[in-house]
């Protein structure tokens, strides 16, 4: 039933599985969703949620540990019980779905507004769609090697950028702190905690797959620190460019820091259409496994392994066209301000929820 | 069969790649690099123009015509404008090397602010175009204007933008800094003054736009300038003055600047400059001191402090007293130190009778190659 990969797959793996996967075209609106909640305190939500963040990670490979040949929908029903344990794995599995045809409506707009016009954007779409089908039809060791590879693709241009960034940030815009108080700065936190929605199914699906899974804290924490660092920096970036004015009118603050930066002499003009790079890979490499995580999980509880490839391709396919339902860029947004709600629920709450019970019920491995 | 499958499934694909798709090719692209907008004349709202550059003409060695071309048109919004301009050139218009935007006086002094809406939406804008207002005319004659050294308009305008740091007699920000301060301060700034001389021959890079409620309310000259960038600029600056039996002259190379709102013990506010700047002394045509003598030094150094704390005085009055605007953005530093405090005053009211007290301390570390 599961991929034999146990001897190939080193946990130290799982850092650019996380980075790879979880870094996508939110890292270019976070800092609007979390400045207008926080205002110019948008840094503080950042570090305080990265404070958060390390100790979920922690949570996840603790629940993790209890079930280390397991992964979360095989001993789901163990920790919640039948009715309850079917209702959390229907409901993680439409949370991913609709993560799929947002994530994917979301670049076809953006995808249009920058670059492709006239072209229909299913044709996009489609082919994002079938290569990340083609990607991780062939296992969790392809996906794993592919993390590998663009990593540094990803990694680099983002340091680039911030670096370029650093002569234009002005530190009069983060003054004052604090000044509506601490309420607004822990709603930016729920913000910031939004953009990990793959960091649970990274975790809790690929755990059993790693060859000394004991080891695989270090390793995960360096990751998610990467990751809390370049959220930092884009935030950091985006209000001492922009101010927290121009950010809560900008749609894409990300994109629109980068264009205020002057390279005399330079000879491309319009350079930053480079950060277009790292963010057709992160979107890429979130979908597919999201995709991954959406269909593994699907074919393991009906029992429909043998048919793993085919509903691979159904789902990247219906995700294109579900697509359509949604009218307008406004509806985009819209669902995605609840999708980042909900994505509390399923990437910290229930997992935390779980391991309470775990431990209070003593299920699982509870040496750990 | 089925490697034969994939072969023609990648065909297939192929054969719809996007790139081939929608390939765009530069040649066929008119680039705006600046676009001038007036007040409209009739009925409409603006009156657009647009210096297109002819990428041909760019690398010929004696050309004698002009590298771009300048067109008109008039809309209610400048997308109106821009499609009528579209239907008098060949190539499609492309604003995505748009460097530069004029705004004459006229709609400086109205509506200008609905023309930057348009322009933060656009999505092929990158936002380090530079926004300039034309004093005394409209944008359109600074097109009109032939380039001192550059191909064309707009690239005179970056690189004169570029010396900001070299030269105190100009104030100039960038599109977003500038729509940033407005909307923090509501609606009052400091924006990007140029003017033509010579019969509209020459483009003169001096002075600042004084914007309040988003619209235009005054000018400030060279000499004005000068002394608001003590508060607001970041550059080099060169202080003359007489002393003795002749002029001298000091450039400030480093400066740091300090501006702390003071509340006495009956709770009435005032502000403290603190400027303290260090430079070389580039003119000395009087021979009244000997800079081998220290005490020497400390005297000239500080003459120049009081002639730096007159020029920052003359600057907080003219913003008080007679624009009465905060451009100087004195209540920003009231509002990050006690925001509170700031929201509690009626602070459009109160500007203008804040006292504000100014220190300098003018160092001269160096005096060229002849003492």
């Amino acid at each position: 039933m599961r991929e034999h990969v146990k001897e190939t797959i080193d946990p130290k793996v799982i850092a650019s599985i996380l980075m790879v996967g979880i870094v996508e075209f939110e890292i270019f609106t976070i800092p609007r969703k979390i400045v207008e909640v926080a205002g110019r305190d948008a840094w503080l939500s950042v570090l305080l949620g990265g404070v958060i963040l390390f100790a979920v990670v922690f949570m996840l490979i603790a629940l993790a540990k209890r079930f280390p040949q397991r992964n979360m929908f095989e001993y789901a029903f163990d920790v919640w019980g039948k009715p309850l344990g079917w209702i959390i794995i229907i409901g993680t599995f439409l949370y991913w779905a609709v993560f799929l045809v947002m994530a994917l409506n979301e670049f076809s707009w953006i995808n249009q507004i920058l670059f492709l016009r006239n072209v229909p954007v299913i044709i996009p779409k489609l082919l994002m769609a079938l290569g990340a089908a083609a990607l991780i039809s062939y296992g969790f060791a392809v996906l794993a090697r592919f993390s590998q590879l663009m990593l540094f693709f990803m990694i680099i241009p983002f340091l680039g950028v911030f670096i370029l960034t650093l002569p234009n940030i002005y530190w009069g815009n983060f003054f004052p702190v604090l000044e509506n108080g601490f309420i607004p700065v822990l709603e930016g936190i729920i913000y910031f905690m939004s953009i990990f929605q793959c960091m649970t199914g990274i975790i809790l699906i690929f755990y059993p797959f790693f060859n000394r899974s004991a080891s695989l804290l270090k390793p995960a924490l360096f990751g998610m620190g990467v990751i809390f660092v370049l959220t930092m920096l884009e935030t950091v970036g985006a209000i001492g460019v922009l101010g927290i004015e121009n950010i809560n009118e900008s749609a894409w603050p990300g994109v629109d820091t980068i264009t205020v930066i002057e390279l005399p002499g330079f000879p491309v003009e319009r350079f930053e259409l480079w950060l277009t790079l790292p963010w057709i890979i992160g979107i890429f490499a979130t979908w597919a496994l999201t995709l991954y995580f959406l269909t593994y999980g699907f074919t393991q509880v009906f029992h429909l392994t043998a048919q793993r490839k085919a509903i691979i391709y159904m789902a990247a396919v219906g995700a294109c066209f579900f697509g359509y339902i949604i009218p307008n860029y406004s509806y985009v947004i819209m669902i995605r301000d609840i999708f980042s709600l909900s994505s509390i629920v399923f990437v910290f709450i229930l997992p935390a929820l779980a391991l309470l019970i775990c431990t209070l019920m003593k299920k699982g491995d509870s040496r750990v | 069969m089925k490697k034969v499958l994939l072969t023609v499934f990648a065909l297939f694909i192929m054969a719809l790649s996007t790139g081939c798709w929608e390939a765009v090719d530069i040649s066929n692209q008119a680039f705006v690099t600046t676009l001038a907008i007036d007040k409209g004349e009739g009925n409409k709202k603006f009156i657009v123009s647009t210096e297109i550059v002819k990428p041909g003409m760019l690398f010929e060695k004696e050309a004698d015509g002009k590298a771009y071309l300048m067109e008109s048109a008039e809309g209610d919004s400048i997308a109106e404008a821009l499609e009528h301009i579209q239907t008098r050139i060949p190539r499609l218009l492309s604003l995505s090397h748009l460097r530069v935007m004029l705004v004459g006086e006229a709609l400086a002094k109205d509506h200008f602010f609905d023309a930057i809406e348009f322009i933060q939406k656009y999505p092929e804008k990158a936002l380090r175009l530079r926004l300039m207002f034309i004093k005394d005319t409209e944008s359109r004659a600074v097109l009109a204007a032939r380039p001192a050294i550059g191909r064309y308009i707009a690239e005179d305008l970056v690189l004169m933008s570029r010396l900001e740091n070299k030269s105190a007699m100009m104030h100039t920000n960038k599109l977003i800094d500038f729509i940033g301060d407005m909307r923090s301060r509501g609606g009052q700034g400091m924006g990007t003054m140029l003017s033509l001389e010579e019969e509209g021959q020459k483009i003169i890079y001096k002075g600042t736009a004084v914007f309040d409620k988003y619209k235009l309310v005054g000018w400030l000259d060279g000499s004005e300038t000068k002394a608001a960038n003590w508060i607001v600029g970041d550059g080099y600056d060169t202080v003359l003055l007489n002393a003795g039996h002749g002029i001298y002259a000091y450039c400030v190379e480093d400066r740091n600047l300090s501006i702390k709102p003071v509340w006495n013990e009956q709770g009435a506010l005032s502000f403290t400059i603190r400027l303290k700047t260090d430079g070389i002394l580039v003119d000395e045509q009087g021979y009244d001191y000997d800079m081998r003598r220290p005490q020497h030094i400390a005297q000239v150094e500080k003459i120049f402090s009081e002639e730096v704390a007159a020029q920052i005085r003359s600057a907080v009055e003219k913003s008080q007293k007679e624009i009465g605007v905060d451009y100087l953005g004195l209540g920003e530093y009231l509002y990050r130190q006690d925001p509170q405090k700031f929201k509690a005053l009626d602070w459009e009211k109160v500007y203008p009778d804040i006292p504000v007290n100014v220190e300098v301390n003018c160092l001269i570390t160096r005096f060229g190659l002849s003492p």
